[in-house]
């Protein structure tokens, strides 16, 4: 929800020297590598388990038998509509309508992680289209794309996306129809202000690559733009793509949670933990719980996010090991 | 260098015609409230409305409002009056940046008292006890929400509803024209909590970046030629593991000052980004469209200002 | 006929309503209640009525999450703006903390003269006001006449046109003069209306509408859009105790003596030396501040979670009176809830008190039965909180046999929903409404209706969805009503006369137009006696409740807060603080 950790990242991805990746790292040595980190691969067991009980939500939450999910239990609250703590049956409290914690955690990282990655997914193939055919042909082509990503990235994003996430969700959505209010608009919205960052980066790198003598062997040889492109050019930036994405990623979790947070995000019942810690916030001296744990996912996610990102990253940058 | 300068300085004045025409087409094109409505009072009659409409000139094409709005923004620097409480949102606007201004340059100058020591220390002692701690606090502190971190700040350590009473309360905020004393002490601790996730990356990107520095086989040579290592580390290591960090650190400044939205609203400070915030609730369409506009200049000069710097330091960027 | 504003503080999510407080010995009522729901015990609250023992001097505090939005009385319409426009300009009339429910003569010099057949009013002012320097002259009638003339006036948009709109030449008027109002000398008004609308028009001129506004000054700055009047209020003329010194819209607000104003000429103690009032931040808090003081008097409503702090542990620093109802709206004028039986059946599944819990339980409100609350007159006629007996509100908590009896009647005799119709709920995205989406979603579930929720902007919500009639919102539940005066006519007529409903800013959120009901309203404006026209107007309310025009959710009440030593005096009308009555020992 940080709007600065939002800002530092995006800034940081930005600059040319945000980190330097050495392209040439084959795969499997890059795997040998990450393997080694320990930190990381608890930090990537941890997202993995965390995927599981996202697409297992509805099995878990029977399984131990939590509930309410979605509807109002005015038998967990006092008289002055505050929630009861942690207990036997709600292992973590009850929310201000005296629904399950636990249960809404847990369906809170389903949105969390699908919009997170769809989001950045988006953002990825945008950006690497864009930079590659702005670093490929350079020129005029080159001159559009880029000045094209300056203006996005003038635009003050979060005071944007305010604006266009509650702009979407009136009527019928925007562009004819095609972003609907509550997740498609999220997705939308960060996609949007995320792009051009992997854009400018994959630039970057495509105009140095595309002056590489395999490059130019290939081209004596007669090959065709697209070919060059799709055979020499995308493999070299299979590397820093999966870097930039593990930078992204954890921003993107934080920027939903933000706009959540602000109440232009997911449309209630869905549970989102940026609405969860929004609606806990007013009462959290008395109701630890419901700021502390919806929090503590959030927290915990995007520092799992992070810790694999720097182990990819140093994976990829053995100096950094010295 | 000169048509450099005036070449992006022309970019600039373009880039913000553009981010005027986006935001207009955004907010009046989607609008998420009608402003004849806004500006009426309940139950008004469909007489009044149309006569609302006319005067706030809602009646005319959508390229001439437009036209309206630019011109009166160019000719006499007048970005309209706000729906909602009738005021000049070019002096609303202007009497707010000292406060934004005050806390952004506070931060930045904790931020780089906290982030660049820890940075070094961390990379001189890479893999060390302290560079791992500090580095853990680090990510910690990236990924923690702004807001939540100034309540509880506020609920700890302010001296009115604090348990310990360390630091000034929220709506403390004094003008430094008004009393520098207390000025510094009710933004001593907003300057802390924004700073503290810039701190943190700042620190850990000066660390990597002089880790990857110290590798290279300049500084090699020169440790070879006996110099004693803090003159390599401050004399060839620094001085170029710090030059991106001077990049982000004009743009992270740009941003800032087109508003901290939520460090700003926890602590009751009239800034900016508590402005447009309060503006986007209340769809208050010229109050979003001139602070949207302070933040793109904010932006793009920050930009402009990096971008000229780095063409003094490398010429080469000239040509590109 | 004031919405219920809700704190655009929707970041901290705290943002609660108002409403008040049923203490002090102003106010009649204590809601102890038959309907059902928990009830706040009211004994050691503070005392916010007037007192022998309250001096003059000294600087009074006013804290408030919210700005101001205009402090031109012509144009103010909300409750904060209240606070100032009272303490700086005198309208003709008045309720005041010691009247809360009769209004007294405040720049008029008696009550208001109203012919027999309804359509003429006739007012005489004080000839000993004078207004602040510079202009240092006696108010005359020619600047009342003005200030309504400048009510049409389209730089000075406001809701005071609709309520006078009936005047004759209103119609027409663009801001220049009105031929129904007429100044025959310095000291008298007469106001000629195009219909029997006097016994309503006389209490309406408690408003800030009807408050003096001299030619001299305003006539060019009403020229501008929007008015100079209104964007640079230190430079208005001031008929009240204070004059407004300084103003940083949306930050700071002081007000010092007007050295014009005459004790003698006014009810208002004005006991404060200086009032300073710093605005913005984050409600919880302000709010912890509030507490934690000696002096300040918080002016928004407090966020819940806070006011059981209040109320637990500095109970004699929290005040609550009753304000206003909150109801969910569904629109009578199209399907599914164009059917009677359909909407008694909704409101039968409801679980009113999970509503009430939702806003922050016992110290908000209690679970209404009908329409009318407890500070209005017409309210122990209507039944007080029994209301009247109907078997679909019986039950704070919902009662499913009875729905399953309504959606038989209606035609399901599944007592489940099985029509096409799908159901979009639009509210408030800032807190409680989504609460309060959820609670009225679930009880729609319950009967098979097929719903969406759609969580806006309150203005958003407003002006695009509940206030727009084109858009045909079937469920607005997170609207409130707040009247303007504490008249059963102000409480009902916008929201629920078919002959309020306009295209745009509609408050008639659930299009309800029964012409029944319609006419029985317009008979109830009419009548003059206090007995009588209680009487009409409990019938109105009992029309209405019965054919369950809307879920009657609750009576609001209002909580507010101040330090420790601060005398805080409330109006229960605006259910807000009285800056002219309070004082600061």
């Amino acid at each position: 929800m940080s709007v600065n950790a939002l800002e530092i990242q995006e800034v940081a991805l930005g600059t040319p020297e945000g980190g330097d990746v050495a392209a040439r790292s084959p795969l499997q040595l890059f795997w040998r590598r990450f393997r080694r980190d320990r930190v990381a691969l608890v930090a990537l067991g941890f997202i993995v388990v965390l995927l599981l009980v996202a697409l297992a939500a509805p099995l878990i939450v029977k399984a131990l038998g939590l509930k309410p999910l979605n509807s109002p239990n005015t038998a967990e609250l006092d008289s002055f509509g505050s929630p009861i703590g942690p207990n036997s049956v709600h292992p973590l409290g009850v929310d201000d309508l005296g629904r399950d914690i636990l249960a809404r955690v847990i369906y809170g990282a389903r949105v969390s992680l699908e919009v997170a990655f769809i989001s950045t997914g988006v953002a990825v193939l945008i950006g690497v289209v864009v930079g590659t055919l702005a670093g490929f042909f350079r020129g005029p082509v080159d001159t559009a794309l880029s000045r094209f990503m300056d203006v996005v990235l003038a635009f003050p994003i979060l005071l944007l996306a305010i604006g266009l996430a509650s702009a979407c969700s009136l009527g019928n959505g925007c562009l004819g129809g095609l972003i609907q209010p509550g997740e498609t608009t999220l997705i939308f919205v960060i996609a949007l202000s995320s792009w051009p960052y992997i854009g400018r980066i994959i630039r970057g790198q495509v105009l140095s690559l595309r002056e590489k003598e395999f490059v130019e062997a290939s081209r004596s040889l007669g090959a065709s733009n697209g070919r060059i492109m799709g055979r020499e050019i995308l493999p070299n930036l299979v590397a820093p793509i999966i870097v930039y994405t593990s930078l992204i990623l954890p921003t993107n979790i934080l920027y939903e949670a933000a706009l959540s947070f602000l109440g232009v995000g997911v449309q209630p019942p869905t549970a989102s933990w940026g609405q969860m810690i929004a609606a806990a916030s007013p009462v959290f001296d008395s109701a630890w719980w419901y700021m502390l744990f919806p929090g503590l996912a959030l927290v915990m996610t995007v520092l799992a996010f992070n810790l694999v990102g720097d182990g990819l990253q140093d994976a990829l940058d053995p100096r950094g090991n010295n | 260098m000169g048509r450099y300068i005036i070449r992006r300085t022309l970019w600039v004045v373009l880039l913000l015609l553009i981010v005027s025409a986006v935001t207009f087409l955004i907010f009046y094109l989607l609008p998420t409230g009608d402003p004849a409505a806004l500006r009426a009072g309940k139950s008004p009659s469909p007489g009044q409305l149309a006569a609302i409409r006319h005067t706030l000139g809602l009646d005319k094409p959508v390229y001439e409002q437009y036209w309206i709005f630019m011109k009166k923004i160019v000719l006499h620097f007048d970005f309209g009056y706000s729906y909602q409480n009738s005021q000049p949102v070019r002096d609303e606007i202007f009497q707010r940046l000292p406060a934004t201004a005050s806390l952004t340059i506070g931060a930045v100058v904790v931020w780089l008292l906290i982030g660049l020591p820890i940075g070094v220390i961390s990379a001189i002692r890479s893999r060390s006890f302290f560079d791992r701690l500090s580095m853990g606090g680090a990510l910690l502190a990236i990924s923690a929400p702004v807001y939540w971190l100034g309540l509880v700040g506020l609920y700890l350590f302010s001296n009115d509803i604090g348990i310990v009473h360390v630091f000034d309360g929220a709506g403390s905020y004094t003008p430094l024209s008004e009393n520098p004393g207390r000025w510094f002490g009710s933004l001593l601790l907003p300057w802390l909590v924004l700073a503290a996730s810039f701190a943190a990356f700042y620190a850990r990107l000066l660390r990597s970046n002089l880790i990857e520095v110290m590798s290279q086989d300049y500084i090699r040579t020169a440790r070879a030629k006996g110099l004693p290592e803090r003159r390599v580390i401050w004399r060839h290591g620094m001085r170029s593991a710090i030059t991106p960090i001077v990049t982000i650190l004009g743009l992270d400044i740009g941003i800032l000052l087109g508003g901290a939205i939520l460090t700003e609203t926890v602590f009751n400070i009239p800034g900016i980004g508590r402005y447009a915030y309060e503006a986007i609730i209340n769809t208050d369409l010229p109050v979003i469209q001139g602070t949207v506009l302070f933040g793109a200049f904010f932006i793009v000069v920050a930009n402009l200002i990096v971008d000229i710097a780095y063409a003094f330091l490398d010429p080469r960027v000239r040509y590109s | 006929m004031r919405p219920f504003k809700l704190t655009s503080a929707a970041l901290a999510a705290a943002a609660s309503v108002l409403v008040l407080a049923a203490c002090g010995g102003s106010n009649s009522s204590n809601n102890s209640g038959s309907s059902g729901g928990p009830s706040a015990d009211t004994s050691g609250l503070a005392d916010v009525a007037t007192s022998d023992s309250q001096q003059k001097g000294g600087t009074l505090k006013v804290v408030t999450a919210e700005g101001w939005e205009h402090l031109d009385p012509g144009q103010s319409y909300f409750q904060i703006d209240y606070l100032v426009v009272y303490a700086t300009q005198r309208p003709l009339y008045a309720f005041t903390p010691d009247s809360p429910l009769k209004a007294v003569p405040d720049l008029a010099e008696g009550a208001p003269q109203i012919s027999p057949d309804g359509k003429t009013v006739t007012v005489k002012i004080r000839p000993d006001v004078k207004w602040s320097p510079p202009l240092t002259r006696t108010v005359t009638s020619d600047d009342v006449k003005y200030a309504f003339e400048r009510d049409f006036n389209p730089n000075v948009p406001n809701a005071y046109a609709t309520i006078y709109y009936p005047i004759v030449g209103a119609d027409k008027s663009k801001g220049g003069p009105i031929s129904g109002i007429q100044t025959p000398d310095k000291t008298t008004i007469v106001f000629h209306l195009t219909k029997n609308y006097g016994a309503t028009f006389a209490q309406a001129l408690s408003l800030p509408g009807s408050a003096p506004v001299p030619r001299e000054l305003a006539v060019k700055a009403d020229k501008a859009n929007p008015t100079k009047y209104d964007s640079e209020p230190t430079k208005q003329a001031f008929s009240g105790p204070y004059m407004i010194q300084s103003y940083k819209s949306g930050r700071a607000l002081t007000l010092v003596r007007n050295p014009n104003w005459d004790p003698k000429s006014d009810y208002r103690p004005a006991y404060a030396d200086k009032i300073v009032w710093k605005a913005g931040g984050d409600p919880n808090v302000l709010a912890r501040q509030t507490l934690a003081s000696t002096d300040l008097l918080m002016a928004d409503v407090p966020p819940a979670p806070v006011l059981k702090t209040a109320y637990q542990t500095k109970k004699s620093q929290l005040a609550i009176s009753t304000l206003g109802n909150r109801f969910v709206a569904l629109n009578n004028s199209i399907p599914p809830f164009n059917n009677v039986n359909l909407r008694r059946a909704v409101v039968a599944a409801a679980d009113r008190n999970a509503y009430l819990l939702s806003r922050g339980g016992k110290l908000v409100g209690t679970v209404a039965t009908h329409f009318l609350g407890p500070e209005v007159s017409g309210f122990k006629e209507a039944g007080s909180e029994a209301g009247f007996g109907l078997d679909f509100l019986k039950n704070p908590s919902g009662d499913m046999e009875v729905a399953k009896k309504y959606m038989k009647a209606a035609g399901y005799p599944s007592g489940q929903y099985t029509g096409k119709e799908k159901v979009l709920i639009v509210g408030s995205n800032s807190d409680p409404g989504p609460k309060e989406m959820q609670v009225v979603q679930a009880g729609l579930q319950a009967l098979g209706f097929k719903t969406t929720i759609k969580a806006v902007p309150q203005q958003t919500m407003y002006s695009k969805y509940c206030g727009y009639v084109k858009a045909k919102i079937t469920v607005c539940p997170t609207a409130g009503w707040l009247e303007d005066f504490p008249d059963p006519y102000s409480y009902l007529y916008i929201p629920f006369s078919g002959k309020a409903i306009v295209p745009v800013n509609n408050s008639n959120w659930g299009s309800v137009n029964d012409p029944k009901i319609n006419a029985a309203m317009d008979k109830a404006a009419q009548v003059t006696d206090p007995g009588e026209r209680n009487k009409a107007w409990a019938g109105v309310d009992k029309m209405l409740t019965s054919s369950a025009v809307a879920i009657p959710e609750m009576w609001s009440a209002d909580a507010n807060i101040k330090g420790s030593v601060v005398h805080g005096v409330k109006d229960a009308w605006n259910d807000d603080w009285n800056l002219s009555f309070s004082s600061v020992k």
